[in-house]
């Protein structure tokens, strides 16, 4: 994965991807695990940065970043 | 010369003589205001200018007044009308008389004002700008700009002091789904005459840090009067027409819209208003990364279910098969045992038939020799007691002769002592019954035998 700073639109877009590459069955059932594995992960960093105060919002960020590298 | 010389005050009351005379009806004027003040009884005094249309320079000057009387009725009656403050900077048609003061000088008197131009005015001010940010190529600017995907960090231009800014915190604090929002306060008059600049600064100080903010929002509201005369203003709609980011309106009005409304990218009607659609906002982008992210788990959900129903039709298909082979060779087992048995059953009638001929013929055989044996045995066996009989035959004349020699013998000795035998016929008598009268009977004795008759 980049280690472009995930924002809500980057990690919208990046759902929005995985929810299309689904869609139209271009991910095997090997994979599939890991996409729903990231879908998670991007769907709580939103829910983190939306109610989480700004400190929390960077170990969050911290966290899923040091799971990308 | 002398007779000529008058002091000030006569010529100040030939003056007011003069302007009595003369200007002794009322009459409408149309003026800007350029200052107005009440004072502590009540009264109101006013500067009214009017300037050149072309370059703006002050071409006349008057001073002018409302008595306390009249203007605790017009100053109500007007601002209602108008939504407008009588304040400077606005066009009024008013209805005056001319006085001249010996010593306060030349005033006029205000005993009416027509709201509906003033509202006319300030129209025709409006359509101007208005016409003006289109000619600049703005007036759609911040309309145009795509609306943050999650408004968080807010730039609020409000008066801290306002009851409108107090409302949109704590409506955008207590959202259901505790989002958390950045707000930050940049102060401003948000009416009266330092409006224009104090809101166009506070504009420039977030455009300085602008990438610290998603969303503008001007707020007013929960004030007493209405004025909004600020926000039908140039410089104010230009600033915000050009803005990096989103402005959101909310300065609370019944009227028609203001340019600021206009130009905005978002028109909210009060200040709670703004904080809804930014929540709101929000909301949508949650609900829309849940609602995928829900997609995403169905799918994922759906794809193992089918490649589990794939896998246990491949292992279906894989038992069918196995199962129609397997039944196949059963058949085949089957018709082949069916096959040997009805061969084996053919064998066994076969040979049975032939065993049953055999049997029959081996009777026959059998039944034709056992005949001719029979015969054979019938013949030995008549030869047999034909040669038995001769032998008898030949033998008994003996055997008598010899009987009748030992019998005898025998009797001699029983005779010898007394007994006799009685004879009828020759048939020796045993029983009287057998004795019939007048037959001849005869006693054989010992020594001889004596005939006699039954009597």
């Amino acid at each position: 994965m980049s280690k472009k700073e995930l924002t809500y639109k980057s990690a919208y877009l990046e759902l929005e991807k995985i929810v299309s590459q689904i869609e139209n069955n271009e991910i095997d059932v090997d994979e599939l695990a890991v996409k729903v594995k990231r879908a998670a992960e991007l769907l709580t960093f939103c829910k983190s940065k939306l109610t989480e105060s700004e400190l929390e919002i960077s170990k969050v960020i911290n966290k899923i970043s040091e799971n990308e590298e | 010369m002398n007779e000529a010389q008058l002091s000030l005050l006569q010529l100040n009351n030939i003056i007011k003589k003069t302007v009595n005379e003369n200007f002794n009806s009322k009459y409408w004027v149309v003026a800007e205001i350029s200052d107005i003040r009440e004072n502590y009884s009540g009264h109101c005094y006013l500067e009214l200018i009017q300037k050149d249309e072309n370059n703006n320079n002050i071409v006349a000057k008057a001073r002018a007044n409302i008595w306390a009387n009249t203007y605790r009725i017009l100053k109500p009656y007007f601002e209602t009308s108008t939504k407008t403050q009588l304040s400077s900077g606005i066009k009024i048609l008013i209805l005056v008389t001319i006085e001249f003061h010996e010593l306060y000088g030349f005033s006029l008197t205000i005993y009416d004002i027509e709201p509906s131009f003033t509202i006319g005015d300030i129209e025709l001010k409006k359509a101007k700008i208005i016409e003006q940010l289109v000619k600049d190529g703005i007036f759609e600017m911040n309309k145009e700009l795509e609306f943050p995907i999650v408004p968080q960090r807010v730039a609020v231009i409000s008066s801290d002091t306002a009851a409108g800014y107090e409302d949109f915190c704590k409506q955008l604090n207590n959202n259901r789904n505790n989002f958390k929002f950045n707000i930050v306060l940049f102060q401003a008059f948000m009416q009266g005459e330092q409006a224009e600049s104090s809101i166009v600064g506070a504009l420039d100080k977030i455009n300085n840090k602008v990438q610290q903010f998603d969303v503008v929002a001007i707020i007013r509201g929960g004030g007493g009067k209405s004025d909004l005369s600020c926000f039908d203003n140039y410089q104010i709609a230009s600033n915000i027409c050009q803005f990096p980011i989103p402005v959101l309106s909310g300065i609370g009005h019944q009227r028609d819209n203001s340019i600021v409304d206009m130009v905005s990218n978002e028109n909210l009607k009060t200040p709670t208003a703004v904080a809804d659609f930014i929540i709101e906002k929000t909301e949508e982008f949650y609900n829309s990364i849940l609602f995928m992210n829900d997609n995403i788990m169905q799918y994922a959900t759906n794809m193992l279910d089918n490649k589990n129903n794939e896998l246990y039709n491949l292992i279906q298909k894989l038992k069918n098969e196995v199962l129609s082979k397997n039944f196949n060779q059963k058949e085949k087992f089957f018709n082949l045992s069916n096959n040997l048995t009805k061969n084996v059953y053919n064998v066994i009638y076969y040979n049975n038939t032939k065993y049953n001929t055999l049997r029959s013929k081996i009777k026959v055989i059998l039944s034709s020799e056992i005949k001719s044996n029979k015969t054979k045995l019938v013949y030995e066996n008549e030869k047999l007691l034909n040669s038995i009989n001769q032998y008898i035959e030949k033998n008994k004349s003996n055997i008598n002769t010899m009987e009748r020699l030992v019998n005898q013998n025998n009797i001699k000795t029983v005779l010898g002592k007394g007994f006799s035998i009685t004879k009828l016929n020759n048939k020796t008598l045993k029983n009287k019954s057998e004795a019939i009268s007048d037959q001849l009977i005869e006693t054989e004795l010992y020594d001889g035998i004596i005939k006699s008759q039954i009597l």
